[in-house]
């Protein structure tokens, strides 16, 4: 007998259709399965038949032919084991085809017929056509009920599910619940509160945050440049509906979102270490799994001690940086994943780390030096809008009693100068100032008549490149919208050409 | 021939009979190896691999039929269903395993149904 079941594969952050068919005949006993499977999925038929027989149907000896159509797309993990055992069930007759009308099942099984959750639920579920029934792992739940307007039912075991197709028990279908997720303790800890002095650098991090800016601090070790970056989430204002399911899509495929309640509100905020691979920065592998840049899609990428990192893993950055997307090409075939990150970086001046130490001597030779910044190709310092020092405290500041400006005013800041842009930016497909093209530049960035005469001055006495004229535009309309002015003024200005360390050159001699 | 094998499957062949099997053939042999019973339980077609041991000291005997075994019996299997059966004619393999001792005489018979299957 013949049966089909309707499946959903995961390409990328889209799903798709998979029907899996399943003849039962006679013949040598054997299991074989077609359709581009990979080792997991291959498995599925001892699972599914241990779990047939523990939950207590009768199985007796026959050839098993299963097919994964489309043939030609690779088939990857477990998640087509429920489909598979609905659809042996119903080829052996203990089940009708007409049941399955309508239906479409994805989980895996355990062998005693639990199902388990999977990877992936969110884009599976959201390309269920409305007419139609999904069915998936009770574990899945949180994440599925995010999707508005589906028909989603959670199974808990192999045998209520054939009980619920069979029409001997009611199940309702679980209720969109788009609640959107608290912050963890943990991170509800970290408080710009905690950071004593360095009132420069914090300004220019409200000011990245504000316009999504790319970052890089610059200092000695051990003066807080950690410390700020880690702080940076909790001043970022949270995503609306559609960047949080877009986000949220990608953590479901990473398998990032198990046992975990609903959407991500929060921007996510990936700390990486320097000895990151290629494909776990830029996404790949075998099964083209997304990586760290799509991980933090609409978030911050923050890479500590930027000169440590592999040259190709930051030139790997360059594209993406741009483009906000990258597109991963393998044998296997090529994926598309949304990248668009707010880049923040910190490291040492030097190899020692002494450089612009007011006091401690820098024991580093100007080669050793000019080696140690080269690491940083100029075209990715180019797409760093905002460079800045990180000073070390003095003993006054170090012991100062008084608490600082706490992260919520600071973020109600953010908020506001985030609601400008959006509001300005409407109709261009911009999202902040950071993206901001020359198209847009001349229309959004207008100077006053005093900024623009300050601007020319610096352009000439600090001989400052093109690139750094348009940089420096476009952080000072970012620090015009934290004051909601609608022309950039002098004061403006002269506060983003301090954000120009690098270009300045004013501790490189 | 093999002496112990040989009462074995005899014991074997008593044991289905009063259990209802009706024997098609036995020793049914080709050059790559030979299949010791092919029996039928209602539709089902069975090939039975029977194992016969003095003791189950070292292993059980039906231990000894391994992968490599299995695969050859189906090959076997699949020409014989080729050559007398139609195709899809539902079958499944079973083992007996036997313990028997001289002295005492048959001290376990053991009848592994559907007892592997390419799965």
């Amino acid at each position: 007998m013949l049966a089909k079941v309707e499946s959903r594969a995961t390409y990328g952050i889209k799903g798709y259709r998979v029907d899996v068919e399943i003849d039962v005949t006679g013949g040598t006993p054997g299991f074989s399965m077609v359709g581009l499977p990979d080792a997991a999925c291959r498995e599925s038929g001892k699972r599914v038949i241990s779990a047939i027989r523990n939950s207590h149907f009768s199985f007796n000896a026959s050839k098993i032919t299963v097919n994964l159509a489309p043939a030609n797309i690779k088939k990857e993990g477990a998640c087509f084991d429920l489909a598979i055992a609905i659809g042996i069930l119903s080829a052996k007759g203990l089940l009708d085809q007409e049941s399955l009308e309508n239906m479409v099942i994805c989980g895996e099984l355990s062998l005693d017929g639990m199902v388990r959750p999977i990877n992936g639920i969110l884009p599976r579920a959201i390309s269920v056509e409305k007419d139609k029934t999904f069915i998936m792992p009770a574990g899945n739940i949180n994440e599925a009920a995010i999707v508005k307007g589906s028909n989603i039912i959670a199974i808990h075991t192999l045998n209520q599910l054939v009980s619920f197709l069979k029409g001997e028990i009611e199940l309702a279908p679980c209720k969109t619940n788009i609640k959107l997720r608290e912050n963890s303790d943990a991170e509800k800890q970290l408080d710009f509160s905690d950071v004593k002095g360095n009132q420069h650098a914090k300004r220019a991090i409200e000011i990245a945050a504000a316009g999504s800016h790319n970052i890089l601090m610059i200092g000695p070790p051990g003066e807080g440049k950690t410390m700020l970056a880690k702080r940076l989430p909790s001043i970022m204002d949270n995503m609306d509906y559609d960047e949080a399911l877009e986000s949220t899509k990608l953590h479901s495929i990473a398998g990032l979102t198990k046992n975990k309640d609903c959407l991500i509100a929060q921007r996510p905020f990936r700390c990486i270490h320097h000895s990151i691979s290629d494909a776990g920065m830029l996404g790949g592998g075998t099964s083209l799994q997304p990586g760290e840049i799509s991980m933090a899609h609409n978030g911050i990428l923050f890479l500590d001690e930027l000169p440590e990192f592999r040259r190709n893993i930051l030139e790997g950055l360059r594209q993406p940086l741009e483009a906000g997307k990258i597109l991963i090409t393998r044998v296997a075939g090529s994926v598309e994943y949304p990248a668009k990150f707010m880049l923040a970086g910190a490291m040492n001046p030097c190899p020692c780390g002494y450089l612009t130490h007011p006091v401690k001597e820098c024991n580093c030779t100007a080669p050793q030096i000019q080696r140690y910044l080269n690491k940083i190709s100029g075209p990715l310092m180019d797409r760093i809008d905002i460079q800045i020092e990180v000073a070390p405290l003095k003993y006054s500041q170090l012991t100062d009693k008084n608490k600082s400006e706490p992260s919520s005013v600071i973020k109600k800041r953010v908020i506001q100068a985030k609601k400008i842009q959006k509001q300005k930016y409407k109709s261009t497909g911009i999202a902040s100032n950071a993206q901001l093209t020359p198209k847009y530049m001349d229309k959004f960035c207008q100077l006053t008549d005093e900024a623009t005469t300050l601007l020319k001055l610096a352009i000439t006495e600090l001989s400052l490149s093109t690139r750094a004229y348009d940089k420096i535009r476009k952080v000072a309309r970012t620090v015009a919208d934290m004051d909601a002015k609608e022309l950039i003024e002098a004061v403006h200005i002269s506060e983003a050409i301090n954000y120009r360390s690098l270009d300045r050159k004013l501790w490189l001699e | 021939m093999n002496k112990l094998g040989h009462i074995g499957e005899n014991i074997a062949v008593g044991y289905l009979r009063k259990h209802g099997y009706k024997i098609i053939r036995r020793n049914y042999k080709l050059r790559c190896g030979e299949i010791d019973i092919i029996a039928k339980e209602g539709e089902y077609i069975c090939f039975i691999e029977v194992k016969t041991r003095t003791s189950a000291f070292f292993a059980e005997p039906y231990e000894s039929v391994d992968y490599r075994k299995q695969k050859k019996l189906c090959r076997i299997a699949e020409t014989w269903l080729s050559r007398h059966e139609p195709p899809d004619a539902p079958c499944r393999f079973d083992i007996i395993s036997i313990l028997f001792n001289r002295s005492i005489g048959l001290k376990e018979i053991n009848h592994i149904k559907d007892a592997f299957g390419g799965l």
